[in-house]
């Protein structure tokens, strides 16, 4: 079953004057097509300027996160026989836009690097594997399926307004570590992300919740570290 | 476009509105609590407080602080460990609380007028 | 046009898992650079979801010398038997190694690496199904890739993101560095360096329906192609049976692993006459063509063009813990749920056997005899060891990234304090800058889009699980005329700042290179062995055809060499399951 579809598409194109723009596209998509498919099809038939990221285009690599009539999704996860006829797209919000639908991450993927997101272990490692009970490993069952599309940071009304806020992705991440059994940095990820512009900052707006395309119920995860970091002591950056 | 609005957010925003309306009230009362120099001024000022605008202002206020304390419990219950699966729930319970008790405060209130 | 220099002493094409666990191994001798086309974590690995191969026992009895006899039955008797002993054994240390740098694997109740069946891994040569597959729900890729990146990012390997490569230089008999774009704002940049590690994936997009990411365009098997070098095996490109219907999504063989079995439009469970031992869990290549047998011969879901993967049978709660992806993608993408309806599945485009010659230590040969290029590597889907030979066996990719991987990092590094600075030219720069212009400049009236449909279309109808004389032949004359359609392409988009129009119609002449090496490979090799089976040909001819197939693109068009098998172990023998 085919129909016609309108996509409303924020532009900016930097070279051009002026920079920004919206474009109407009108094109027909049946009902097994996603808005990806769309932008696609626009690309290779209409418009060849319009540019967007995409890659595995079935929700996991995390490319193609942008704002689909009002609210952060994967372009890939989001079948058109779901939206109305008029889709509007614009980039994720509150980051730079360089093209498009394409922002600059950068900001994003430098808050996550601030958790020290990788397993700290010295201790030398045994013959075969460390043991790890299947209820230690479903601690973190949920924290390690993100795909770092950045929909929930600039999804979030804190980081909106305060860009220094490390945000729902990193703190995510940092409970994937905390909550290894396996990891032993807890201490130096708590006092990172218990400053000013860490934990604390985070109000329960469930925006991010609302918005992960893994299902992802990031907030629950921070209110983890919040009671973790209480119980160990660390209201503001230290012990 | 502008970003959707959903339960949580609304709720956030709502809760912060409600809190700086309160903090302004707050201020108000304290600078008129603090010029009851007598019994006098204290009697007009009680007599003021029949008049039906104040009154509904009254309802008003008495409605912002049910929002803000029932946002607060609910925040408070989802930071001690209740379910986030229950965030919305939670919402709607509040706001349901928050009418029962304003209609049964506001018929206290009213007596008073009528 | 504005063009900087770096230099590296070993300079890494591709961020995925070959990639990332080559740079591990180079970190600590001399400087390193990751070029990657996306983020690095946005590559490929991390769409891999059923599992990595190692004999660990964990679950129950298993040995490297199994899991060798089943990658080399697998392989159709065409993989190099000493490079697959290698992995296999190689396997153990490896997966414990990823344990501790932070994988988080699925565990058993004991608190060790969880472990399933995959297809066409045994017990005792053939016996019954094995749970050999290590796993992390099914989201293995996303968990080995995460883990990688984030020891690459402790350890301080340089990364440059959204960078792409334009070229290759191997000059002189050795490589010289390479040539890339930052897709941000279009300026050039020229890495010079001692040892470049091709780590570039596959190039499944060549195919109409696949599982594989816009990103897999395999344009530096191309680059290298069109300098002379030879691609090995290309003939051989897997189908894998469970992509979801009319979508190409991957549905993991874990799920058969699992449980599920697969049924035709009777509601039969058609396998069991294919490979009677193992059924449902038979090798990709034979369940594909069953499949699509099945269809053929009218046997479809009422009559149409797929089958059932039904897993209504398996128990719910394996379904949520044990693969929790696939479970959505059917629930987002086909509006079903696993456990209450059979998934619509057909064949879909997943992994290319062939790729880069290189031998056990992920050097790049440039001939039959073994004879290397000096300072170039490959490792992963890209290159062709060969441990997959005809047909890759479930599980053995991850597996093959890291292991080799490692050791061509691992030999990268070794000759680096021998090994001469290489030089760009800027002659070969200036090639590049040239073919940019004239694809902004042109004034042609074909698009990418159109081409690049085309080209998918026909290599889809032709090249795919059956092949024919006929329509092989057929389909060359379809490419050399997409080639000239090429040549008038022209494109919108003029500008530097992130040009994917620019770079779509780059990566699209790699294809139509890549793709006619395929399609002359399939026509050359008159028999049928693995992923590559010919109609005309239903028979594996051992007498004349157990050997690899090395193609060389020439002026008068496109030469082939063969190099034997390495045979130690196992004497080849009828594959039956």
């Amino acid at each position: 079953m085919e129909k016609y579809y309108t996509f409303r598409i924020k532009r900016y194109l930097p070279d051009e004057n002026p920079s920004e723009r919206w474009d109407e596209f009108r094109i027909k998509l049946n009902s097994m097509e996603r808005v990806l498919d769309g932008l696609v099809k626009i690309k290779e038939t209409k418009d060849g300027t319009l540019t967007f990221r995409k890659s595995c285009a079935h929700g996991v690599c995390g490319s193609c996160a942008m704002k689909i009539n009002g609210k952060n999704k994967l372009a890939c996860q989001s079948l058109v026989k779901d939206l109305p006829e008029l889709i509007v797209i614009e980039p994720l919000p509150s980051l730079p836009v360089i093209k498009d639908l394409v922002v600059d991450m950068t900001m994003f993927f430098e808050k996550n690097d601030k958790v020290l997101p990788y397993l700290i272990n010295e201790e030398p490692p045994p013959e075969r594997e460390r043991i790890q009970s299947p209820q230690d490993q479903h601690k973190i069952l949920e924290s390690i399926t993100c795909i770092m599309c950045g929909s929930c940071t600039t999804s979030c009304p804190v980081f909106w307004a305060n860009k220094n806020y490390l945000g729902p992705s990193a703190l995510l991440k940092a409970f994937r570590f905390i909550f290894d059994t396996r990891d032993r940095a807890t201490d130096e990820r708590l006092a990172r992300i218990t400053g000013e512009n860490g934990i604390w900052r985070c109000h329960s707006i469930f925006n991010c919740v609302e918005v992960c395309p893994k299902e992802i119920d990031v907030t629950k995860h921070i209110l983890k570290l919040k009671r973790l970091a209480v119980k160990k002591g660390f209201t503001g950056g230290e012990k | 476009m502008r970003y959707r609005w959903n339960t949580g957010s609304i709720a956030w925003l709502v809760h912060r509105i409600t809190g700086i309306i309160l903090t302004f009230y707050l201020i108000a009362h304290i600078y008129v609590l603090s010029h009851l120099k007598d019994p006098e001024a204290y009697q007009k000022i009680m007599s003021m407080m029949k008049n039906p605008i104040i009154k509904f202002g009254e309802l008003v206020l008495f409605a912002i602080v049910l929002k803000h304390v029932f946002a607060g419990i609910r925040i408070t219950l989802l930071e001690m460990g209740v379910s986030t699966k229950y965030q919305k729930q939670l919402a709607y319970a509040g706001a349901l609380i928050i009418a029962v008790l304003w209609f049964v405060g506001a018929f206290y209130f009213l007596q008073e007028v009528f | 046009m504005e063009i900087s220099k770096h230099y590296f002493d070993t300079v890494i094409i591709g961020s995925g898992l070959a990639g990332c666990r080559a740079a591990i191994e180079c970190i600590g001798n001399g400087s390193v650079a990751v070029l990657s086309k996306l983020y690095p974590t946005r590559s490929h690995s991390t769409a891999a979801q059923g599992g990595i191969g190692a004999a660990l026992g964990n679950e129950e009895e298993d040995s490297p010398e199994w899991h060798t006899y089943d990658t080399v039955k697998g392989s159709d008797f065409l993989g190099d038997q000493d490079a697959i002993e290698i992995m296999c054994y190689d396997a153990i240390p490896t997966i414990i190694e990823l344990e501790h740098m932070g994988v988080p694997f699925s565990r058993t109740p004991e608190g060790k690496i969880a472990q399933r069946r995959f297809g066409g891994h045994t017990r005792e040569f053939g016996k019954a199904p094995v749970r050999r597959a290590c796993y992390s729900a099914d989201r293995t890729g996303h968990a080995v890739l995460f883990a990688l990146y984030e020891q690459c990012q402790l350890k301080g390997v340089k990364f440059f993101q959204e960078f792409q490569v334009l070229d290759i230089v191997v000059e002189n008999e050795a490589v010289q560095g390479i040539i890339a774009i930052n897709i941000k704002d279009g300026s050039i940049h020229v890495f010079e360096a001692k040892a470049v590690i091709v780590a570039s994936g596959g190039y499944g997009k060549i195919f109409k329906v696949t599982s594989n990411a816009y990103a897999s365009t395999g344009e530096c098997l191309s680059m290298l192609f069109r300098q002379g070098l030879p691609l090995e095996d290309m003939e051989f490109f897997q189908f894998h049976p469970t992509g979801l219907y009319g979508l190409g999504i991957l549905i993991t063989e874990g799920a058969r692993g699992e449980g599920g079995i697969l049924i035709n439009g009777k509601g039969e469970r058609f396998m069991e006459r294919y490979a009677p031992t193992i059924k449902d869990l038979a090798p990709r290549d034979m369940v594909s063509r069953a499949i699509l047998t099945e269809i053929r011969e009218g046997r479809g879901i009422d009559g149409k063009d797929y089958v059932y993967l039904d897993l209504r049978h398996v128990d719910k709660k394996i379904l949520e813990e044990r693969l929790p992806e696939i479970t959505t993608f059917c629930k987002i993408y086909m509006g079903i749920d696993p456990s209450e309806a059979p998934i619509p599945i057909v064949p879909t485009a997943h992994y290319a056997m062939g790729g880069i010659p290189t031998d056990i230590d992920g050097r790049v040969l440039k001939d039959v005899d073994g004879s290397t290029v000096y300072g170039l590597y490959a490792a992963g889907e890209c290159a062709c060891v060969s441990v997959h030979g005809a047909n890759r066996l479930g599980c053995n990719s991850l597996l093959d990234t890291v292991v080799f991987g490692r050791r061509a990092g691992k030999s990268a590094s070794s000759n680096l304090r021998t090994a001469t600075k290489g030089r760009v030219t800027k002659e070969r720069i200036q090639i590049i800058v040239d073919c940019i212009n004239m694809i902004k400049n042109s004034n042609g009236r074909e698009s990418v889009g159109s081409v690049r449909k085309d080209l998918q279309t026909a290599m889809m109808d032709k090249c795919s699980v059956f092949r024919i004389e006929e329509g092989l032949k057929t389909l060359l004359e379809e490419i050399k005329q997409l080639k000239e359609r090429y040549k008038e392409i022209s494109i919108k988009d003029k500008s530097n700042r992130f040009n994917t129009e620019l770079l779509d119609a780059l990566e699209l002449g790699h294809m139509l290179t890549l793709a006619e090496a395929i399609t002359a490979s399939a026509l050359q090799r008159t028999e049928s062995r693995g992923a590559h089976y010919r109609e005309d040909y239903p028979e594996r001819d051992d007498e004349n055809w157990l050997k690899h197939t090395f193609a060389f693109l020439t002026d008068k068009g496109i030469n082939f060499k063969f190099k034997p098998v390495k045979i130690t172990r196992f004497k080849p023998e009828e594959r039956k399951y």
